[in-house]
């Protein structure tokens, strides 16, 4: 079987275990934990791939945030069913992106850092400014439908779990290698006919839709959700998730997030200190291994000739 | 084509430059450099260095705004248009320095050039024909990174004319090729043109090589036409002997 396509049975296998372990797991806890690992799995993802065009966005948090708040008020203000408020969180969330895209993604590096950084505290301070959505205190009862309520932590799963998937298509896509080829030099790209700015506005909207449906579908799984939960600190958490797990592989930021959620839930009792935890994390992580836990893996992989082969347009022979 | 176009360009040019200016702060980096060029031609930009070529590569293909003047290629205006569009028209360069993407496979640097062009088996084809062309077909699967420094140049030659453009625009290709190389490449630009239909505009430093494949030179000087005829005509010319080479006391 090709690599490519042993990698998607893989996921999928890991999926339907995830889910399948969501349904049969009576510990209310243990599923908790296991909605975290995903949710923050997939913010990791969604900041990955708009480092795949080599910028960081910081607005990552904020298009959690703009999902969230669409699908809370969908269902808790409009009364829509479920299934239209995460459709509707994807949309919005990749409209605003588009137009955020369109403004900021002319400029690169540490400038589009510090608008998108500026344009998450904005969207924040907006939500404790409206009163409709809850202000300072934020929006409270945001349920899925009663029947389903058993099923919601499997769903939420499923739909992260594809969501991976699909991103995963898109980077292994001649449009994911657009992507790389921006990052790395944008001028060629420019002078085969491909408008650079166009292509990064895609990968933005992509990103923050995925992430969007990522923040309706943990407004639904949380109940209660408040401007604070989407500052720029949450894109710095999943950051971490993205450098210690390793940029390189999506499987990176995936591990990372696993891997740092599990970690946080024994430091909870140290209180203020987790977050300094986190900032040394980063640290260590760059000092020792720059390229994360699977940076190390697959170069130990490759040097055993596991493994040498990257993305491609064509088909080689 | 508009009307206005149909007076400033005639059917046979392929690129046609009027009073082409630009200026960088206080700085005339090109100044009122008007020059034609026909289809078929293989055509040679030479000067010495900062004479302003470079910069009239970056104005002939968008990736600079002209401060003032025209451009038409191919029969239309193309002085607003912005580098991907005027890729598009079929007009594609290649550039001096950071010719490639390093880390992607010698494969996925030439297909970058067909993405929007091609799909599936043929741009497979066309990959592999113009890596064929370029002697790359054993480099396929290595890092564009790793490649020796002509063979860099050999890639980024080959980018630009995977794109099959009707104007491919070289600057400086023959840097770090060694004789023999350099032989089998002009060879294969007559090949391009006489196959391919294409034209050629070359910004080249190698004068034996400039003066054996083009049809014609112009000479570039503080940014203005200093000269412009066959390669004998200009290799003869006492101006172009003066810039190049100093004037004799």
């Amino acid at each position: 079987m090709p690599k490519d396509r042993l990698a998607y049975v893989v996921a999928a296998l890991v999926v339907v275990a995830a889910v399948a372990a969501a349904l049969l797991v009576r510990d209310d806890y243990t599923v908790q934990l296991m909605l975290w690992i995903a949710t923050n799995a997939l913010l990791a993802a969604c900041l990955r791939f708009v480092l795949l065009i080599g910028e960081l966005n910081i607005a990552t948090a904020a298009f959690y945030g703009i999902g969230a708040y669409t699908a809370g008020a969908a269902t808790t203000i409009l009364q829509w069913p479920l299934l239209a408020a995460l459709l509707a969180a994807a949309l919005v969330a990749g409209v605003v992106a588009a137009i955020f895209g369109f403004v900021t993604l002319r400029v690169k590096g540490p400038y589009f850092l510090l608008i998108s950084f500026a344009f998450t505290e904005v969207v924040r301070l907006k939500y404790t400014q409206t009163n409709m959505i809850g202000g300072n205190s934020g929006m409270i009862g945001i349920f899925p439908p009663i029947a389903i309520e058993p099923y919601y932590p499997a769903i939420m799963i499923a739909v992260i779990g594809l969501v991976l998937i699909g991103l995963y298509a898109i980077e292994r896509s001649p449009l994911g290698m657009l992507f790389k080829a921006i990052k790395s030099n944008d001028q060629i790209v420019l002078s085969v006919g491909i408008s650079v700015l166009a292509v990064k506005v895609v990968c933005v909207v992509i990103a923050s839709a995925a992430v969007g449906l990522g923040g309706a579908l943990y407004a639904h799984s949380n109940n209660v959700i408040s401007p604070g939960d989407f500052g720029f600190l949450l894109t710095v958490f999943v950051l971490a998730y993205v450098k210690i797990g390793g940029e390189e592989h999506m499987v990176g930021a995936i591990l990372g997030a696993a891997f740092l959620t599990l970690l946080s839930q024994y430091l909870l009792g140290i209180g203020a200190q987790e977050r300094i935890f986190f900032g040394a994390a980063i640290i260590i992580a760059m000092l020792v291994m720059p390229q994360g836990l699977t940076g190390l893996a697959l170069r130990i992989a490759r040097r055993l000739g596991w493994s040498g082969e990257t993305a491609t347009l064509g088909q080689r022979k | 084509m508009t009307a206005a176009a149909e007076k400033r360009t005639e059917p046979s040019e392929i690129l046609r430059a009027q009073g082409l200016t630009r200026r960088f702060g206080g700085l005339v980096a090109v100044a009122d450099f008007s020059f034609a060029m026909q289809r078929g031609e293989i055509l040679g930009l030479i000067g010495p260095n900062g004479a302003g070529k470079s910069t009239v590569f970056n104005l002939i293909s968008g990736f600079i705004p002209p401060s003032s003047g025209q451009l038409w290629f191919d029969g239309a205006e193309i002085t607003r248009l912005k580098a991907p569009a005027i890729s598009r028209l079929g007009l594609v360069r290649m550039f001096q320095h950071n010719s490639l993407v390093q880390d992607m496979s010698v494969y996925d640097n030439i297909a970058l050039a067909t993405l929007i062009r091609l799909r599936g088996g043929s741009r497979d084809a066309r990959v592999r024909e113009t890596a064929e062309m370029f002697e790359l077909t054993p480099h396929l699967n290595e890092l564009g990174g790793n490649l020796s420094h002509g063979r860099q140049r050999l890639l980024a030659m080959a980018i630009a004319t995977a794109a099959r453009p009707k104007l491919l625009c070289l600057d400086e290709p023959l840097t770090g090729l060694n004789s023999t190389e350099t032989k089998d490449i002009l060879e294969l630009f007559r090949r391009l043109r006489s196959e391919l239909g294409m034209s050629i505009l070359l910004v080249e430093h190698n004068m034996r090589a400039v003066m054996s494949v083009c049809d014609r030179l112009i000479v570039l000087h503080h940014g203005q036409r200093l000269a412009e005829g066959s390669p004998a005509e200009v290799s003869r010319n006492e101006d172009v002997i003066t810039a190049y080479l100093g004037r004799r006391a």
